[in-house]
């Protein structure tokens, strides 16, 4: 009982703001006569009574320590709860409602398939995301930060691709005293924070916490991306908060409702507080409309119901583990006296009670069956049947049980403007004025209900104020002071202002209602109506903005603007006026823009009546003075604002008003730009010279065993003079004889051959297109030839059947016409194929040898003066059909032979 | 050519005409894509990939095919003076592409690190 009570004085201490602003909002039920004393509360329900659209976003957070703050998942219950409440919302209304479901940890992760419509007087939609929460109970990888940048980020982005037209709410529920913490192990942030995952991946983890709060917070970033749709709201619930006391929360505070340094536009939401998890559900609950405290009981309770009230939801939480009683006594009157009986686990959907009443009931949390909350709601379907509504009614939920009640007459003030234009026309004296009528209707269908044929115990006062559609700020009006009553309800009522600003507005009507000798609170309902203030000749309207796309650093880009002309007058748009301008909201830091025209053209466009006229114009970064490139990028996003004059009519002029979205890049470094394509030129040079290379340095070798096993050679002496071989009898004699040939002599890395006293080594030359790969002698200073036509005395790799001659080029006798003296000759023959033998190719070499020899003296010079025929040749690539005139078989030493 | 010697081997010239065909796929697909936005350096990194792999990869091929030809067929001969021009230019061809491409690369990594 004592935990309870401390419990009860906790919840209270937390809602201390809101009954202060309600004993205030009562007090302004009876006269308002200051607008600034008029406090603006929101409601969901009206929002969506307007505008016929909602989205709405709930942020769980799935951080690690949220496991223990909750350790009975009660923020699943409060998903529940408030999954049943916008289902509520729906039926009332007629309207779906989209919800998407998300988690808030490491990022923004989705947990539904994008918004899941949930569709008046239907279920599955409600059913779906009810499963969807119950996975919220079950830790995901989500779970390693608490990174409200990235998340708030994807929360932001996903309400911004919701039509602009739809009530937003953002639920974002989160646990713990941090604001923004990244793991300290392996960091990430959204990688549309870049300069931020830099600091993460140098460790700088402090600075990188500084530079995504300022993310947030500055202006233009995340917070005022958030707060700049005119029809978002957003409600936080922060749990295990140290009693309040923390810098975090007050970050987490300022990013919802304002008044610290979080965000520049005006904030729109509300942040709840608790430390004890229990409280949930029932914070949840109340995300709808904030500000409104309902009945609550402790244990079990009684009602006196009246006729004038035609439903009740009931939202108990902390129903005790041993107590499965819960039950609702209808009054004795009723056909069917006998308690309804709510098993825990068990949902009612929909039983009807006495042909007249309707009970649903659900148990909310992840695991049902050993719930502690209950939502159940009450209807009185028959109105002309009340045996089973009026009377006393007994509800027992448990001794230990907290129960919040909702009762609800069906009953609101509608503002029914004539044609259904609320328009009040500005005069030249800035007042302006519009008489419009009252209507009370049921929400459930619709219908008007005189108020003759109201219940005679049911009583209401209808008060009122007007607010900006933009900032959602009271401003002054007529209705400040006008209170409506239920003997007045049917009389004209106006709506003047004097002196505000063209533009839209809302009229929020709050009917407040009272049952005479019924002691509980009633829901007060409200509606809101918008209204534009504007001028005699209504001004143009943008019917679209063609997006701008890429901004690309400092230069304009350009978009057109398709303006339609006023119904009453022409109109002309002025880019160069003052009150044309780029109202950015969301941009990359310290980044403003300006609206030009495009080169020559004229300024004072005219935008005809009932024309429709599309303008181009240019957008284009405020440069500071000195500065000629952007070092900044990001998403832009905003209003382009034009001043309309009106041609020949007195009046304001009128700003006129298109959406638009860009992406700014930031200008690129010419330096950095030059230095880039170099490394990439160099890259992509290197690349192919290095695959050149690898190829012929790893595969330019001979053969292995299995060809050279089959190849024999042998190294003869070769005598010569004035040009003429004079020992050619002893070659030919010798080629002859199979017994001086042994097989030929690779080295194990097959880089090299040794054939007599002789070593020939395999040179590599990629670059060489005729001669890739061949193997040269080690002593460099012989000259020769070779049976393939290189004129060198190289061994191709292939080991075919080949001759080589060499001799030593200072042997040579470089004035002599013709050679006198002494060389070796290396007869190569392979046994692979049908190639020349030892004797033809000896045959071979003594034929050409006349030629060989007469080349000598030249090429020893050659030698001496340092002449090398290697290198690149990719252009000119020698033939090589003319210098093989032996035709031994042997093509020639370029090609991969020892593969 | 005219000792070109059919029966003995062929030069897996269509490996050359698949890498000058594959270097104008890159370099059209560059121009027609052309990448935009934050974060365009990605997709220009990959583009200017492929147009480096577009040259060096049937370059690399061919000079493997071809030496296996004339391994394999020890008498072949051909005009050489002509497949090195063609091997030549698609390494030119290529390499401009790629030059080409790595010009718009440098420019966007240029504004992703400006803009932080």
């Amino acid at each position: 009982m004592a935990k309870q009570m401390i419990k009860n004085l906790l919840r209270k201490g937390s809602a201390a703001a809101v009954a202060l602003t309600l004993a205030l909002a009562s007090l302004a039920l009876g006269a308002v006569t200051n607008p600034s004393a008029a406090e603006d509360s929101y409601s969901f329900a009206r929002c969506v009574q307007d505008k016929k659209a909602a989205n709405v976003l709930v942020m769980m957070d799935e951080s690690g320590s949220v496991y223990q703050s909750d350790p009975n998942n009660l923020r699943v219950a409060g998903a529940e709860v408030l999954i049943s409440r916008l289902q509520r919302v729906a039926d009332t209304y007629s309207t779906p409602i989209n919800v998407m479901l998300a988690g808030f940890g490491d990022t923004f992760v989705q947990r539904t398939d994008n918004w899941v419509a949930l569709q008046p007087k239907a279920t599955d939609g409600s059913d779906s995301l009810v499963s969807t929460a119950r996975k919220f109970a079950q830790k995901t990888p989500n779970m390693r930060e608490t990174d409200t940048l990235s998340s708030l980020y994807g929360a932001t982005n996903a309400l911004a691709a919701a039509p602009s037209n739809s009530c937003k709410l953002l639920v974002f529920f989160k646990d713990g005293l941090d604001f923004q913490s990244f793991n300290k192990n392996k960091p990430t942030v959204d990688p549309n924070f870049k300069d931020i995952q830099a600091m993460l991946d140098k460790g700088k983890n402090p600075q990188a916490e500084a530079a995504a709060i300022d993310e947030i917070c500055r202006k233009g970033g995340v917070a005022d991306a958030l707060r700049v749709d005119d029809n978002i709201y957003t409600f936080g619930v922060a749990l295990n908060t140290n009693n309040g006391q923390n810098e975090g929360l007050d970050a987490f505070r300022s990013l919802i409702e304002g008044g610290g340094s979080c965000g520049t536009l005006p904030p729109k939401g509300k942040l709840l507080t608790v430390d004890d998890s229990s409280n949930l559900p029932s914070l949840f609950g109340s995300a709808l409309d904030p500000d409104f405290q309902p009945s609550t009981h402790h244990g079990a309770f009684t009602l006196a119901m009246p006729r004038a009230l035609a439903s009740v939801n009931m939202l108990s939480s902390g129903v005790s583990s041993t107590f499965d009683d819960f039950t609702i006594t209808l009054p004795p009157t009723c056909s069917e006296p006998a308690p309804i009986k709510i098993t825990r686990g068990t949902d009612i959907n929909g039983q009807t009670v006495g042909n007249s009443v309707k009970v649903t009931a659900k148990w909310a949390g992840a695991n049902p069956a050993d719930s502690q909350t209950l939502n159940v709601t009450v209807s009185h379907t028959d109105l002309a049947d009340d045996k089973c509504w009026v009377g006393s009614w007994t509800i027992n939920p448990g001794s230990d049980t907290n129960s919040e009640l909702y009762f609800d007459a069906d009953l609101s003030a509608v503002a029914t403007f004539t044609n259904d234009a609320a328009v009040l026309v500005k005069g030249e004296d800035g007042k302006a004025s519009q008489s419009f009528k009252l209507a009370v209707q049921r929400p459930s269908d619709s219908s008007v209900v005189p108020a003759g044929s109201l219940d005679p115990a049911l009583d209401f006062k209808i008060t009122g104020y007007l607010r900006n559609a933009a900032t959602k700020e009271p401003v002054a009006s007529s209705w400040d002071n006008t209170v409506v009553t239920k003997a007045t309800v049917d009389a004209d009522q106006t709506l003047s202002v004097d002196g505000l600003d063209l533009g839209d507005y809302e009229l929020v009507l709050t009917m407040d209602v009272s049952v005479k000798d019924f002691t509980e609170r009633l829901s007060p309902i409200s509606t809101q109506k918008t209204i534009k203030i504007g001028t005699p000749a209504a001004a143009p309207t943008i019917s679209g903005v063609t997006e701008f796309k890429d901004i690309d650093g400092a230069n304009r880009k350009q978009a057109n603007v398709t303006f339609v002309g006023s119904p009453d007058a022409d109109f002309e748009i002025s880019i160069a006026d003052m009150k044309t301008q780029v109202n950015a909201v969301q941009f990359p830091k310290d980044i403003e823009y300006e609206l030009f025209l495009p080169a020559g053209t004229a300024d004072n466009i005219k935008i005809g009546k009932n024309a429709t006229v599309t303008v181009p114009v240019e957008i284009g970064v405020k440069l500071e003075d000195g500065k000629t490139d952007v070092n900044a990028q990001g998403a832009v996003r905003g209003q382009l604002l034009f001043a309309a004059k009106a041609v020949g009519v007195q009046q304001d002029v009128s700003q006129v008003k298109g959406e638009f979205t860009a992406t700014q890049l930031a200008s690129a470094n010419p330096i950095s730009q030059i230095l880039w394509t170099i490394f990439f030129m160099a890259v992509g040079i290197a690349l192919p010279i290095g695959a050149l290379i690898l190829i012929t340095v790893l595969l330019s070798r001979f053969p292995d065993k299995s060809v050279s096993g089959n190849v024999t050679s042998a190294a003869f002496n070769v005598q010569y003079a004035n040009g003429e071989v004079t020992n050619a009898a002893e070659l030919t004699s010798a080629a002859a004889d199979l017994g001086k040939f042994g097989y030929i002599d690779i080295a194990e890395d097959r880089k090299s051959a040794t054939v007599g006293m002789d070593k020939f080594t395999v040179k590599v030359n990629p670059f060489g297109l005729k001669a890739i790969s061949h193997a040269e002698l080690s002593n460099s200073s012989e000259i020769g030839a070779n049976s393939t036509g290189d004129d060198k005395p190289y061994m191709s790799l292939n080991l075919g059947s080949e001759w080589i001659f060499y001799t030593g080029s200072t042997s040579v006798d470089l004035f002599a016409e013709s050679s006198t003296g002494s060389g070796t000759i290396v007869l190569i023959v392979s046994y692979n194929s049908a190639a020349l033998t030892a004797p033809e190719l000896m045959a071979d070499f003594l034929r050409t040898s006349s030629n060989i020899l007469k080349k000598l003296p030249e090429k020893s010079s050659a030698g001496i003066i340092g002449s090398d025929s290697s290198g690149f040749d990719f252009g000119s690539g020698s033939s090589n059909n003319s210098g093989n005139t032996s035709s031994n078989g042997n093509s020639g030493n370029d090609g991969f032979v020892g593969i | 050519m005219d000792e070109f010697n059919a029966n003995e081997g062929k030069q897996p010239l269509q490996i050359l005409f698949f890498g000058y065909a594959a270097v104008v796929l890159v370099f059209v697909a560059s121009i027609v894509l052309a990448p935009k936005g934050i974060g365009a350096w990605a997709p220009y990194l990959l583009i200017w990939l492929f147009s480096v792999i577009a040259y060096v990869a049937p370059f690399a091929i061919f000079y493997l095919a071809n030496s296996k030809v004339e391994r394999e067929h020890a008498s072949f001969k051909y005009d050489r003076k002509v497949v090195n021009t063609a091997r030549f230019g698609l390494l030119v061809v290529g390499l401009a592409s790629s030059i080409y491409i790595s010009f718009f690369l440098a420019t966007e990594i240029s504004k992703a690190l400006n803009g932080g």
